[in-house]
This record gives structure tokens, sequence and C-alpha cells, in this order.
């Protein structure tokens, strides 16, 4: 069963109590939170899920709720647990849900040894995967939101699940956050996406999330292979180019942006060295035309 | 069945792994909460049971082995590391704990997770030690005046000490319990009855008794109990492996304790180790440190303590509480009550990180 | 750089490496590090790991320059010098008296 198919009220209800099992990809999260706002974006970000029986295996068990006493009524706040153990400082209860994915993101990167985990967006087509590795401030949020507008099926907008063997990359489709300006950047680009309530003030700004397509996350069991890696980088008023990329950079930069690179060593080396030989590398200028960035990657994907 | 009795169960038998009735996701949780995933996944390798167990659940025992293999690795590197910077001192370095089992290769060691390396030198040569890891590069931590003076004056180690570059951790002990604490331990005798690894020059272990006997320290004298049932599991594998055809180990190990005065330790750890595990301890020597068991209304509040104390914390506030209790109890045991009440203090003051009851 | 001695690849067996047009990424098991080699430093890395028992540095150039069709001049040298030095601190060679 999908979750947008529970009967009224049944959501609220796991959600406060016996908990919310989603499968999301490879994982499936157990998740309670007695917030409002967390229910809300949580029916409209995984109405496409399936929701798991309680007599499955559920790989996590998080929650975001208040702390007891005082702090629940004044200048509130939201913790993040894992197993019922608090894992961050809290965050006002306004971020209770951007607190949920920042704190599914955290799982999956501290306990995915399974895999060798890169921070990048990857997205696919023709069963060929683009990774996008790229620090913050990159733009690739934004770039991968624009290539899912156009088409391109979503994998992950944060965390690329590569196995050890190096040959694919697992999906875990979940919404896309964005920040600040390219909130609006795209809206008006992606007239149809179904982006959440904007939280302000967080430590990155003003953030909210794009609900992954129905497509995208049906097909959450199919993994990609290689096919590019691209390192974006936004600068205002820039020209759209796109420039070979020597695979030596390339890879350095996987090392760089792999969570758990260490954790894998000689198998790691391996695993990413597969991963560069079996992609064309490119750097990505752009300036914000995202409509010109979406034709650049079309044609790659030609190619 | 209690979360630590499951995980201990099959800890002892790993061959259970077999049977699809087991509670899978219970066994996960308590075995990652009690920190000890990857001795799980060690043990089902080691009994070819791995692929008997269902994906999703044996996925988190794979990344648990990848993960220890990686951090065993780095406590080697980390070792040699060690050795280099201060083999001009020509100073006895004793490991301790993990890094002593990896190095021994002793049974502990298997899928064991590593934070911290910690190591034992003599008192006198502490300053030389501290120099000379300084100049290769750890740096120390817990800057705040009071927390220095705390470790340096009050416990028996210099504030942990954390390398620059390669973020590593590292301990530095002259003794095993704190110089404040109601118990003497003479540390110039573990150093005597020392034994030196192969091969490795200036490196040394603590002798089998002692070895146990610190690790029985180590879990009922300590402020921290979140390792309470992996310090159990040590101290089993720890007296199996030492026992096994060698009778004279146990006369040995109560000898031993009653000269290093650490008694109430040992009779602890031969109480609760039987109890959750298994252990195999012999009647006469079972009877012979009971003689050091606490007043019956102590003993009586240490056991439900304890045993509250070693089940996973989630969802259950009552092990919360015992925890808290039982760290009051570490710091009893470490300090004078009246230093303990201003110690407190302070540092709930300077509690930098609020956390939920 | 001391005539009496040659180079060799420190931990041979530990390292891995994969190369494209040139360069070479690698990997040392017994530190744990990966490093990227220009091109100049994957053709030292390759001759010193073809040469198990240790290559006095002027055979080390002439190989060199011979390999990437060019001269062996006191600037290659100086070059190859200070590869050499770069990948001693990184312990990934060393230098042994003969």
């Amino acid at each position: 069963m999908i979750l947008r198919e529970l009967p009224p009220g049944e959501l609220r209800r796991r959600l406060a109590g016996s908990g919310l099992r989603l499968r999301i990809g490879p994982v499936v999260a157990e998740i309670l939170s007695s917030f409002r706002t967390v229910e809300t974006a949580v029916a409209l970000h995984y109405a496409g899920h399936e929701v798991v029986p309680d007599s499955d295996f559920a790989d996590f068990h998080v929650a975001v709720e208040p702390p007891p006493g005082v702090r629940r009524w004044v200048a509130p706040q939201a913790y993040f647990k894992f197993d019922d153990r608090s894992a961050f400082l809290p965050l006002p209860a306004a971020q209770a849900f951007p607190l949920l994915e920042w704190g599914l993101n955290w799982c999956v990167s501290v306990h995915c040894h399974q895999y060798l985990i890169v921070h990048a967006a990857v997205v696919e087509r023709g069963g060929r995967a683009l990774v996008l590795p790229a620090p913050p401030g990159s733009g690739k949020s934004t770039l991968c939101a624009a290539l899912v507008a156009r088409g391109w099926r979503l994998l992950s907008d944060e965390l690329a699940l590569v196995d050890l063997s190096g040959a694919t990359l697992t999906p875990m489709p979940r919404p896309i956050s964005l920040k600040n300006r390219s909130i609006d950047v795209i809206r008006t680009f992606w007239p149809e996406a179904r982006i959440g309530a904007v939280v302000p003030d967080t430590l990155k700004g003003s953030v909210a999330h794009v609900r992954p397509p129905i497509d995208s996350v049906r097909r959450a069991q199919e993994p990609a292979t290689p096919g590019w890696i691209v390192l974006p980088r936004f600068e205002a008023g820039a020209a759209t180019e796109l420039r070979p990329l020597s695979k030596c950079d390339a890879f350095m930069r996987l090392v760089d942006s792999a969570f758990n690179y260490n954790v894998h060593g000689r198998a790691g080396f391996a695993a990413l060295a597969e991963v560069v030989d079996a992609s064309v590398c490119h750097t990505f200028a752009y300036g914000g035309a995202l409509d010109e960035a979406a034709t650049v990657f079309d044609d790659l994907a030609k190619a | 069945m209690s979360a630590s009795a499951l995980v201990a169960g099959v800890l002892r038998e790993p061959a259970q792994l077999r049977d699809s009735g087991m509670p899978w996701e219970a066994l996960i949780r308590a075995a990652r909460e009690a920190d000890l995933l990857g001795t799980l996944a060690a043990r089902a390798q080691a009994c070819a049971s791995l692929d008997c167990i269902p994906p999703a659940p044996r996925a988190h025992l794979v990344a648990a082995g990848h993960r220890y293999r990686a951090q065993q690795a780095a406590v080697r590197r980390e070792i040699g590391e060690i050795t280099r910077a201060l083999q001009h001192l020509d100073v006895p370095v004793v490991l301790l704990k993990g890094a002593a089992y990896l190095l021994a290769e002793l049974p502990p060691a298997r899928g064991r997770f590593f934070s911290d390396i910690d190591i034992l030198v003599p008192k006198a040569r502490l300053p030389d030690v501290e120099s000379a890891l300084m100049l290769a590069g750890f740096a120390t931590t817990h800057l705040h005046p009071y927390d220095q003076r705390y470790y340096r004056r009050w416990m028996h180690e210099l504030p942990p000490m954390r390398h620059v570059k390669r973020s590593s951790l590292l301990d530095v002990h002259h003794t095993l319990v704190p110089e404040t604490a109601q118990v003497a331990l003479d540390a110039g005798a573990l150093f005597r009855a020392a034994i030196p690894l192969a091969g490795m020059p200036g490196l040394f272990v603590l002798s089998p008794a002692d070895m146990v006997l610190h690790s029985a320290t180590h879990l009922f004298h300590n402020e921290e109990l979140s390792h309470g049932l992996r310090d159990l599991v040590d101290i089993d594998a720890l007296l199996d492996h030492f026992t096994h055809g060698h009778g004279e180990f146990w006369p040995a190990l109560v000898q031993r304790a009653a000269e290093l005065d650490l008694q109430r330790p040992l009779y602890y750890a031969l109480r609760f180790a039987p109890r959750l595990l298994g252990t195999r301890v012999p009647g006469d020597v079972a009877a012979s440190v009971a003689r050091h068991a606490p007043p019956a209304v102590i003993g009586f509040l240490m056991d439900r303590l304890l045993a509250a104390a070693l089940e996973p914390a989630y969802g259950r506030a009552s092990t919360r509480w015992a925890r808290r209790a039982l760290y009051v109890r570490g710091h009893w045991l470490k300090m004078p009550l009246p230093l303990l009440a201003w110690h407190l203090g302070v540092k709930a003051l300077r509690r930098e990180e609020p956390s939920p009851a | 750089m001391s005539p009496d001695v040659v180079w060799r690849a420190l931990n041979a067996h530990a390292i891995e490496s994969r190369e494209w047009n040139g360069e070479c990424v690698l990997y040392n098991d017994v530190t744990g590090s990966t490093h990227q080699l220009s091109v100049l430093g994957s053709l030292v890395m390759a001759t010193l790991l073809a040469h198990p028992s240790g290559i006095p540095i002027t055979a080390l150039v002439r190989r060199i320059a011979h390999d990437a069709d060019d001269v062996a001049d006191d600037e290659l040298q100086a070059a190859v010098e200070q590869t050499l030095a770069a990948l001693a601190e990184l312990r990934l060679a060393a230098s042994v008296p003969i």
C-alpha cells in the first residue's frame, strides 16, 4: 500500500503512536513525530512511497519530537532521535520537517556501509546515471531539480549509493531540498512541481522541498549504471559551459565527497575507479539559465 | 526476553542466527546500541551463518563488518605512528583494552569497533611522553581549564589527545584507577607483570590476569556504562581463552585481585558474566570472590541497577535513570564525596548539550 | 641527492593504482592514504614499481626520458629529485644505500 492510500487519520495515528514504516529505496525507516508540520510534509512528499507492515524489518527507528516540559511551549524545539537517543542539538520546532530530512541523510551516511556513499545528486536517463558531486553552494540541488523537471529520473539529491563492485548506483528517491533563491527559481521553471512549505531562518537560510516524481519513486528498485560525472559550479550571470574533466580529477573529487571512503580502503578505491572508468567526466559552469542547462544535459545524454 | 539477554544469547550461540524465527529487528537494534554489531557480524561469519540471515538484517551486519575492518586497520596504523613517536624515549608502553586485544590477537578483538586507543605509561615519564606525542601531532582536547585539572590531578590519565591531522583519539593512562579512589593500586606491579608483544619492541600488553581485572574494573568503576554489555562480552571471551587448558589461571586471577585490591570488581564480573553470557566459573572460585561481595542491601540495589543499565536505552526510561544512578556511582568510586558534589555541580553548569530526559 | 643509493617503491604489495591519460591515482594500504600523481609522478612511480630491487637516480632519469620521449637533462633530473623527495614524504618511496 502506498502512503496516500492510507485511510483518513491513519497517517497521524501511526506517526503519533506505533510508527510509520516507509520503504525508501533500499531501506525501511520507522518514523515517529507528533509535529503537525511533519505530518503534512510527509503526506505530501512521501505520498507515493510504500507503507510497510509493522511486522516487516525496519532498518532505522527515528523520531522528531518536542522536548518534555516547558520547552515544548516556550521557544519550542524539535529533536531528531535515532533509537530514542538524541543525535544532534535541537532545532526550532518550525524546522521539524527539514530536521527529519537531514536526520535521514545522517542515518544513511553513518550506517549504510554496505555502499560507498558519495555526497552527490544522482539522476538517470536511459539506464545511465549522471552523478553531480558538489559541495554546498555549487547549485547541485537546483540543477538536480531542473533535470528532474525535464524528465530525468531522480535517484537522490544528496546521497549517491555506489555498489562496492562499482558497477551500479542504487536509488533512494526522497524530496529534493532547495534553499533560498532556488526555491522561486524552480517554482518558475517547473510549475507542476509540488513544493512544500518554505521554512525560513534555518542554518542554511530558507529551505523548501520538492516532492519526488511518482515515476522516480515507483522505479526505486531499479539501479543505474555509471554514465557521467559532472561537477557543477553555479555563478550568477556566468555563461553555460560544459568542459572536459580529467578522470584523475574526477576521481579525487569523488574521494573528497565520499562519506565513508575510509571505511572501504582498497575496495573503495577500486569501486570509485570503476565508476570513473565507466563515466564521461565534465565540469559544468552555469549562471541560472536552466533551460540552457537542461539542453546541455539532453545533448550529453544523446551523445 | 530482555534485549541484552537476546544479544548475549546469540553471541554465545551464533548458530541461532539460522533460526528463521529470530526477532531480527530487536536483535540488530540491541546489538547496535551495545556497540556489538561488529562482534555479532564476526561471530556470524565464523560459524558460516551470515548467509542464512535474511537480506535486510544481513545488510547491517555486512556494513558493520566493513566498519570494524577499517577501524582495525586504522588502529594498527595508529599504533605504528605512536610507536614511532615514542621510540626514542625508551619508555615501556602497555596497550590497554581493544588495542591490546587486537595486537595480541585475542578473541575479544574479533569484530570489535574501536574509538580511541588507550595506553599505559609509567607516571614518572608522563611529561616526556606528552611532549613526544605533541611533537608528533597529538593535541590535547578538553581545553577548559577545569577539565584539564580534573584529568591531570584527579584522574588516572592525561586529558584525551587527538591527532591534529588524523583525528585519531588517544588516552594516555598512568594507572588503571584514579588516585583519589578508595582503591590503592600499585601501577608498578602492572608493568612488572606486563608481557612484551612479539616483534614490537617497547610495546607490551597486561598479563592475562591483569587484563581480566582491568576489564572488570573498567566496567564497574567507570562513569560510562553504555558499553556495559560489551565489557562483559570481553571478560567472558578473555576468561574462556585464558582458562582453556590452563587450570592455574583461576587461582592466579583470584590472588592477583587480592594483590591489586580489585576484589570487588572481580566479584561483580564473576557474578554477571555467568548470568548473562553463561561464563563457566568454578564453584570454589565463585565462593572465594563472594567473600568480597558488598553488604546485602547495596548488593541487591547494584544487581537491579546493573541489570537495568545493561538494557538498551531506547524506549526505557528506567534504563536512562539506571545509567545516571550508576554514573553517580562511577563518580563516587572515583573521588571523595565533597569533591564529587562540587564536580557534578560544575559539570552540570557547563553542560553544553541539553539532552532530553 | 647521494649517488650511492638506489630508489625503491615502498610497500609495493600495498599499493593500488589506476592510470588515465598519463596521470594516476594511487592508494597506499599501509598509510590508508589516497594520492593523485602528476604525469611525472606517475612515470617515476611506475618505473620504481617495475624495478623492485631498486634503481639509481641516473638510470631512473634516463628511463623516464626514454618513456616520455624526452631528453635526460639537468632540468629533468632536478624535477625527478623533487618528485622522489615528495614520494618519500608520502612513504611511497625510499632511498636505500647500495
